[in-house]
């Protein structure tokens, strides 16, 4: 897996499509993002060689393939822009695009698990290896957020132990560094309660450590 | 928005009824698939349902949950349709009955069941791929976790085990639709293979399926069900058909259409395998072809009357032999059987040739002979010894051509049809080799045909064309074994060009001599390329000589003019080149050179030492000749041209001259009887005989008369004189030499000479390997030792085992060698 370098990164076959992102000119489909639906223009050609889930649902006959509209009305429409970004750059910002103006971004702990979450399905293997990196950064910081265990509960909900190199990995770790602080916490007591996979793990990691 | 999206990662209890909500779901979404409806369904919800579900854990069921409802449909809507398609005519056809229909009916059954058995394959192969990429989700993470075969695998063999292996529900028996299947694929060949016209491509697509389909889910190449169960079955069907076809041509038909027919059947089964059935039985099916048409019955096929190899071969079928190379190849790279007929043609066709000049050569000879003996007439008297000569020679040039005519068909055949193969162009070789050397006077007769054509044969011929006649020339050469003889002979018919002029191109001998050199070695020419330099030699002293004499002032009218040759005695076969059969060197050098000549000899030995000091020159009366100016005189009393003096130049051999001068001493009509003239020249009794023949008995240059004035060969007891009224038209005059100049085949018994001679000069040769073999072994076994010999002598001859016994006791005899007593295996050893 190449490493993913957060500032300039560049894939060769994403660069490409820079100027084509969310331009209507040769776009021959539509997604829209969030429950408010906010359209993006976006060209089948980018989308299916990039990633293998919009491949799928334009070519295997199904609804998509004739309206050439796919609608994500469950998901974060921010976490969605910026997989977008990554199919058409190589690379997504932490930024709020200005287009989503009206929709409020995720909490910051949650934007990347968010991203890693729908590269999974999408199944973008750089993505994710992207997402991972990004969040490990933010959490050398952000681990004292108040929001950090809502946030671990989010990731052990939307990924699986599949993956070596799983977000879940990234959380545990963060945890561990500084488990001193955190292990005292009530939330987190609580969170270790309820979240075995999560408990699971972190026994795991913490035992590693001691030897 | 925060709170809405962490809402949904809370794992809630109500797990199974969210599993059961999203199945229901996928399950009406999976049933509008299979009905071709997925054009209302949307794939992001689909996909969502099915991700969710893997992301909590429940993989697992959604998986055994997608397996249930393929089953259920295959057994709900698939087979029923199958089954209706499966008449009892197939049922009967399959079990190997006979079906009551006409074959076109058969093949319609045949064909709208697999019709339907390709349209719910390729309905099965439309919708899983689908359902696949539904389910993608739970592929990627559910199935590669827990290493289970991916949900279109598992569909793969739920094709397998629900539609082909289902048992036919209404019949007695144990088929499954598999069986079926294959049953109207075999039986639609059949029928393609008997001349009908078949569905090729619906096949193609039933054999598509069968390629794509596995024993297991693991997906083993080498277990698709085309080649564990179909190709195995369509093997054994064409190797009964073709056991079938073979037994009837061959009981049918001839060799040539057997031959057709097989190629046919190799294209037909190359084209099926591209576009009937696989690319992988290509090979498979080639081979039971080859077994089956070919291996079988190849040796009952070339034997057969009127077709097989031999009529091939006695009438040139060129495209017969051409197949029958390519079908032979195929089944044995060694091409035994091809080889050993071919080999055989050619021993046989080569032993009618000998046979036959034999048989030409004994009949004439002798018949020949006798007329020689008894011409009397004087112009029959024409020498009819060089005519039966000529005609021995005749047959030689017979048997080279023929031999020469069938390498031609052979080496055209061998382009032409066998594709220069080079196995069998050695084994050609050898044959050709085995009849050859079978023939005895081999060497002999193709020393001629080189003699003939470097005599007469390449006059006004063009270059090429003298190569192709020297490349013959080599071919042959390279057959003989016996090079020793070969050597032998060519020696002796080479010293009769050089001596007597009769080689048409120096240049073209030396091309003969570079290519021998070449083919047998250098060892084999040197003493030929000495003999030419002896010539080249002796042009040099001729005019070398002339200039001295010139120069020493005194001329004299009286001079004899030399010409000589002076020939280096190993180079030269002076035997052979000898006048008669006397062994005796002294005789022969004896002979009493008249005293004028032996002033020249002298004259010439003297410039000769001059620049070689310590040479010995012997002068070899037997050879050359000379030019005699004779004057006859005026004879009293009569008119016309007997009233005149008469000159006359007579080239005569060197004897003859020898004798022409005694009669110079001799008064007006004496006479000298053949005792004296043989006791004054000492020439031998059978040369003088015959050049007295010349002399006085045939008319051309009859400057002697014989008394008793007879036709008769001159005997002891003739008295001869000079023949005053000698006339002739001609002013020169070459006197008829009855032998010498023409190379003619040997007799019996100069045969017998010669092959003793070489005998004895194969002893010495053999000496002298064993000794030189010993010298360095020291010790060494019989059978080594014998081995040894004969792979150091191959080159020149295969030697005689008896004569090499010999050998070995006289090396022991004269103590080269001694035997070593109680050694395991009889053993010699070398004595320095």
């Amino acid at each position: 897996m190449a490493p993913a370098i957060p500032e300039g990164l560049t894939s060769s076959s994403g660069t490409a499509f820079d100027s084509l992102f969310n331009n209507s000119k040769y776009s021959d489909v539509t997604i829209y993002l969030g429950e408010s639906k906010i359209p993006f223009a976006a060209h089948r050609v980018v989308l299916g060689t990039r990633c293998p889930y919009f491949d799928d649902a334009f070519q295997s006959g199904f609804k998509e393939g004739i309206t050439n509209e796919i609608s994500f009305e469950k998901d974060s429409p921010h976490a969605l822009w910026r997989v977008l970004r990554y199919i058409y750059t190589g690379n997504y910002s932490d930024e709020p695009s200005e287009t989503l103006h009206s929709e409020s971004d995720d909490l910051e702990l949650f934007k990347h698990p968010r991203v890693f979450a729908l590269a999974d399905m999408f199944r973008i293997q750089e993505l994710k290896v992207i997402a991972c990196k990004k969040f490990e950064q933010q959490l050398q910081q952000h681990w004292i957020s108040d929001t950090f265990p809502d946030s671990i509960r989010e990731v052990y909900s939307t990924s699986n132990n599949t993956d070596s190199d799983s977000i879940r990995n990234i959380v545990v770790g963060a945890v561990a560094s500084h488990k001193q602080d955190l292990l005292q916490k009530g939330p987190f007591q609580e969170l270790v309660r309820e979240v075995g996979d999560f408990a699971v793990d972190l026994v795991l990691r913490m035992a590693k450590g001691r030897n | 928005m925060a709170d809405s999206t962490s809402s949904q990662g809370i794992v809630g209890h109500g797990e199974n009824n969210d599993f059961d909500a999203m199945w229901d779901l996928l399950r009406s979404a999976l049933r509008e698939i299979h009905e071709k409806n997925a054009s209302k369904l949307s794939f992001e919800q689909l996909y969502r349902a099915s991700y969710k579900i893997v992301l909590k854990k429940q993989g697992d069921r959604l998986y055994d949950r997608v397996k249930e409802f393929e089953e259920q449909w295959f057994a709900m809507q698939v087979m029923p349709s199958i089954r209706k398609l499966i008449t009892n005519n197939l049922v009967n056809i399959t079990m190997g009955g006979i079906s009551g229909t006409t074959a076109n009916e058969r093949r319609t059954t045949g064909e709208d069941f697999l019709k339907g058995l390709k349209a719910s394959w390729e309905n099965h192969i439309t919708v899983m791929n689908m359902t696949t990429d539904v389910l993608m989700y739970m592929d990627r993470v559910y199935c590669a976790d827990n290493r289970k075969a991916s949900i279109f695998t598992t569909a793969m063999g739920l094709f397998r085990d629900h539609i082909l292996r289902s048992p036919l529900v209404e019949s007695e028996s144990n088929l499954i639709t598999f069986d079926i299947l294959n049953s109207v694929i075999l039986d639609q060949i059949g029928m393609e293979r008997e001349g009908d016209v078949i569905n090729k491509h619906l096949i193609r697509s039933c054999i598509y399926m069968l390629e794509g389909l596995y024993e297991s889910d693991d997906e083993n190449e080498n277990e698709k069900l085309y080649l564990t169960v179909f190709e195995i079955e369509f093997l054994k069907a064409s190797r009964t058909f073709y056991h079938n076809e073979c037994i009837s041509l061959l009981r049918d038909s001839d060799a040539s259409t057997w031959l057709r027919q097989t190629k046919k059947r190799f294209l037909e089964e190359e084209a099926r395998c591209q576009t009937t059935i696989s690319m992988l039985t290509s090979q498979k099916i080639a081979k039971v072809v080859e077994q089956e048409m070919i291996s079988s019955h190849l040796q009952e096929f070339l034997a057969m009357e009127g077709s097989g190899i031999k009529a091939m071969i006695e009438n040139d079928r060129h495209e017969d032999l051409s197949l029958l190379y390519q079908l032979v190849s195929r089944v044995d790279s060694s091409k035994e059987p091809l080889k050993n007929a071919l080999q055989a043609r050619v021993v046989d066709l080569g032993s009618d040739i000998n046979k036959a000049i034999l048989n030409t050569d004994f009949s004439n000879l002798p018949a020949a002979a006798e007329d020689g003996e008894t011409a009397e007439g004087g112009d029959k008297a024409k020498t009819p010894k060089p005519n039966t000569a000529s005609k021995a020679t005749a047959a030689a040039i017979k048997w080279v051509d023929e031999v020469l005519q069938l390498k031609d068909k052979f080496d055209t055949m061998w382009k032409k049809c066998l594709d220069e193969d080079l196995i069998l162009q050695t084994a050609l070789t050898k044959s050709f080799s085995d009849f050859i050397n079978l023939f005895p006077r081999c060497s002999e007769y193709v020393s001629l045909f080189i003699d003939d054509n470097l005599k007469r044969g390449i006059k006004g011929k063009t270059e090429a064309e003298i190569d192709e006649v020297l490349d013959k020339a080599t071919t042959l050469i390279r057959y003989i074994q016996d090079k020793d003889m070969f050597e032998r002979y060519y020696k002796k018919h080479l010293a009769r060009r050089l001596l007597h002029g009769k080689s048409e191109s120096a240049e073209v001998e030396k091309q003969m001599i570079s290519r021998m050199k070449l083919e047998i070695g250098n060892a084999f020419t040197t003493k030929l390329e000495g003999m030419f330099k002896d010539m080249n030699m002796s042009e040099e002293l001729t005019s070398g000589y002339r200039t001295y004499i010139r120069n020493l002032g005194d001329r004299d009218d009286k001079q004899i003019d030399l010409g000589i040759n002076v020939l280096t005695t190993n180079h030269w076969p002076m035997e052979s080149m000898g006048s008669n059969k006397d062994k005796s060197e002294d005789q022969r050098q004896n002979c009493n050179w008249p005293a004028e000549i032996i002033a020249l000899q002298e004259s010439f030995k003297a410039y000769y030492l001059k620049e070689r000091n310590g040479r010995t020159l012997t002068w070899s009366g037997f050879l050359g000749n000379a030019d005699i100016r004779c004057i006859f005189p005026r004879i009293p009393g009569k008119e016309g041209v007997l009233g005149r003096e008469r000159k006359h130049e007579i080239n005569v051999p060197t004897y003859g001259m020898v004798i022409l001068l005694l009669f110079n001493d001799l008064v007006d009509d004496a006479s000298l009887s053949f005792e004296e003239i043989q006791e004054q020249t000492n020439i031998p009794t059978q040369d003088l005989s015959r050049i007295l023949f010349t002399l006085s008995v045939l008319p051309k240059a009859r400057v002697l008369t014989k008394s008793p004035a007879n036709k008769e060969h001159p005997k002891p007891g003739d008295k001869f004189a000079f023949n005053k009224a000698f006339t002739s038209k001609a002013v020169k005059i070459k006197a008829p030499v009855i032998s010498g100049a023409v190379s003619k085949v040997e007799g019996e018994d100069e045969r017998k000479e010669t092959e003793d001679r070489n005998d004895e000069h194969r002893g010495n040769v053999i000496d002298t390997v064993i000794v030189r073999i010993m010298k360095a072994r020291k010790e060494l076994t019989h059978q080594l030792l014998f081995t040894e010999v004969i792979s150091q002598l191959s080159q020149r001859f295969k030697p005689d085992l008896g004569m090499m016994k010999r050998r070995i006791e006289s090396l022991i005899e004269r103590e080269y060698l001694e035997r070593v007593e109680d050694a395991a295996t009889p053993t010699y050893r070398y004595l320095a």
